[in-house]
């Protein structure tokens, strides 16, 4: 008789499970990690998308009557060295940020893994990778600066350096996940069956490669962040009329004694917006796969 | 022993040549035409082409590549800056010291924060010391390193006036005085470098405790912090020894925003100045610099992981 009431039990909390895999997910630790990094990720990019909306002043708009005033109930951040409002300006300064992050995302998810693909299917594996290799021996802040001069400094250019800086490091990864379903039984099954070699990669080893392309792509958008910062703060990333949090910084270190709320807001931002993407990927890691830990760090 | 070496010196070739290529053609991408910046602005075109002869230029790119290469193999000539017209390497060695001694100085603050935290964080694990561990070694890696530098400045150097804003001062010349211009942008550098440490330190600690020894160890009733130590710890070293190598060869590199943030005269800030000025044969020699840096540190860690662990074969 247990089995019957067994399955009126199934069927009775059936409809709620259908209700909520936000639910679900919500019952599990990580999951509940990943929901809330999510909200906090998505209330970052509105505040920075929507700038516009809750503050009235233009950010390049320059007030030299109103020059490094501190902060105040006006000037929420105070102001610049050419009277611009600092608060508008660090919040509109995540857009570039943002832009760059993904788009480096993106680009290096698209190419890194074609030629990971590439390199687990073909015969060029070797030659690929020791390609790749060259490539990761030079620290990204170097390859980046060492790109940016060559090409010269814009928006443009920023994502096309740090992609070339990115896309080896997501082929390995990509090469790294494509060769466990390779290697597995139903793989050669299929090819038993006579299966095409396009065929085992997009049914086969594309889907194995879902997981860790998205939590490396997270960490990108972080890196990349990160970089553009840094070759802003340079003087070489972003040109200086676009008020990025790197042309911000590099702005606000003449000015660090007497106006040192700009270097401190600009800067929190940048790692308040960063921790959150990094925080994120090693929740997406822990819910996607538990067995990727302490893979995709640098 | 031998043998090992050579094959692994033979393995790295390939990976060589593209970085010597990639080092190469940062300067071939350029759009605009080297000998034009060389000459200067005001330049007839005459000086141009003889520069241009000068520099090669109007040679195939495979013949001029296999020349840069033959130079500095054969003559150990990186070229000379267009800038002051010295030696490339000159340039490089006279600012290699204040850049090796930060990079030391910053090796050591990532170790002495790093494993003592990765290590308590993985005993602990789980409990609230790990987490608290594991969040601040998050901070740590999501600080930008320039910022923390900035910071700390404004904290220790101009508000509280501690320690000097920036600069360097050779440890000939005192080294207590040497080691109060290296302590914040030694702290800038290293502290982001200790977050990873620890991270690494910590699951490379708890994989190992998982072993067989570890638990015989434990049940021939050895006391619980020479387990830790002695059996796992030691074991644990040696991917921690790896990661420590690879973040010695980034700290080398990686230093150029921190070298401009405290006015350090070494070789990052020299790769800015010859970026703005469109120094190119600099640029060139320091990334080729840097990348053949590092592999060489990841060779030196591949020995030592064959000195260390009897499990890796010399072949």
């Amino acid at each position: 008789m247990s089995g019957t009431t067994d399955a009126t039990r199934i069927s009775a909390t059936a409809p709620r499970k259908k209700r909520g895999w936000l639910a679900a997910m919500w019952r599990s630790r990580n999951g509940r990690a990943l929901i809330i990094t999510t909200i906090i990720l998505a209330v970052i990019v509105l505040l920075i998308a929507g700038a516009p909306l809750f503050t009235s002043f233009d950010p390049s708009r320059a007030d030299p009557l109103n020059r490094l005033l501190p902060p105040s109930q006006e000037h929420l951040l105070g102001t610049d060295r050419l009277g611009r409002d600092v608060f508008t300006r660090v919040f509109y300064g995540g857009q570039p940020s943002l832009i760059v992050g993904l788009l480096v995302a993106v680009i290096t998810t698209v190419i890194g893994g074609i030629i990971g693909l590439l390199a687990a299917f073909t015969r060029f594996d070797n030659a690929i990778m020791r390609v790749m290799d060259g490539f990761m021996a030079f620290p990204a802040i170097i390859l980046a600066l060492g790109l940016i001069a060559a090409l010269g400094s814009s928006l443009t250019n920023v994502v096309v350096a740090l992609s070339i800086v990115y896309v080896p490091r997501v082929a390995r990864v990509m090469r790294g996940a494509a060769l466990i379903p390779k290697a597995a039984v139903y793989t050669e099954a299929a090819r038993g069956l006579g299966a095409s070699l396009p065929r085992i990669i997009f049914r086969h080893a594309l889907p194995n490669c879902v997981a860790p392309a998205i939590v490396q792509a997270t960490f990108i958008v972080a890196h990349a962040i990160q970089i553009e910062a840094t070759l802003s703060f340079l003087g070489v990333g972003m040109p200086p009329s676009i008020a990025s949090w790197g042309n911000i910084l590099q702005e606000s270190r003449q000015v660090l004694r007497q106006a040192p709320w700009i270097g401190v807001s600009a800067g929190l931002a940048v790692m308040f917006t960063v921790l959150t993407l990094n925080v994120l990927g090693d929740a997406l890691r822990d819910y996607l796969d538990p067995k990727l830990r302490g893979a995709g760090d640098r | 022993m031998f043998r090992y070496l050579t094959n692994h010196i033979i393995s790295m070739l390939p990976t060589l040549a593209v970085v010597a290529v990639v080092g190469f053609m940062l300067v071939h991408l350029t759009p605009g035409d080297p000998a034009v910046f060389a000459a200067g602005p005001e330049a007839s075109p005459a000086v141009v082409e003889q520069i241009r002869e000068r520099m090669g230029l109007n040679r195939p790119l495979h013949v001029q590549f296999l020349a840069w290469v033959r130079n500095i193999i054969v003559e150990g000539n990186l070229g000379v800056s267009i800038q002051t017209g010295e030696p490339v390497s000159a340039i490089l060695a006279s600012r290699a010291e204040p850049t090796i001694a930060l990079a030391l100085a910053s090796f050591v603050v990532a170790l002495v924060i790093g494993v003592p935290l990765g290590f308590l964080g993985a005993v602990q694990r789980g409990r609230l010391g790990d987490r608290l561990i594991m969040a601040v070694a998050t901070f740590g890696v999501s600080v930008p390193r320039f910022w923390l530098g900035l910071m700390l400045m404004l904290l220790f150097a101009v508000t509280w006036r501690w320690l000097p804003v920036g600069g360097y001062r050779p440890f000939s010349d005192g080294i207590f005085d040497a080691l109060r211009h290296l302590v914040l942008p030694a702290l800038a550098l290293g502290l982001a470098e200790a977050a990873l440490i620890a991270r690494m330190t910590r699951t490379a600690m708890l994989e190992v405790m998982n072993e067989d020894y570890v638990r015989t160890a434990r049940s021939k009733g050895l006391v619980e912090q020479r387990v830790l130590v002695k059996h796992a710890l030691r074991t644990a070293l040696i991917p921690i020894l790896t990661v420590a190598g690879l973040s010695l060869a980034n700290l080398l590199g990686g230093s150029v925003a921190i070298e401009v943030v405290f006015n350090y005269p070494g070789i990052g800030r020299g790769l800015m100045t010859a970026i703005t000025r469109r120094d190119y044969p600099v640029v060139q020699a320091v990334v080729l610099l840097v990348g053949v840096i590092y592999m060489v540190v990841n060779l030196l860690i591949d020995l030592a992981y064959a000195g260390v662990d009897p499990r890796v074969r010399y072949n």
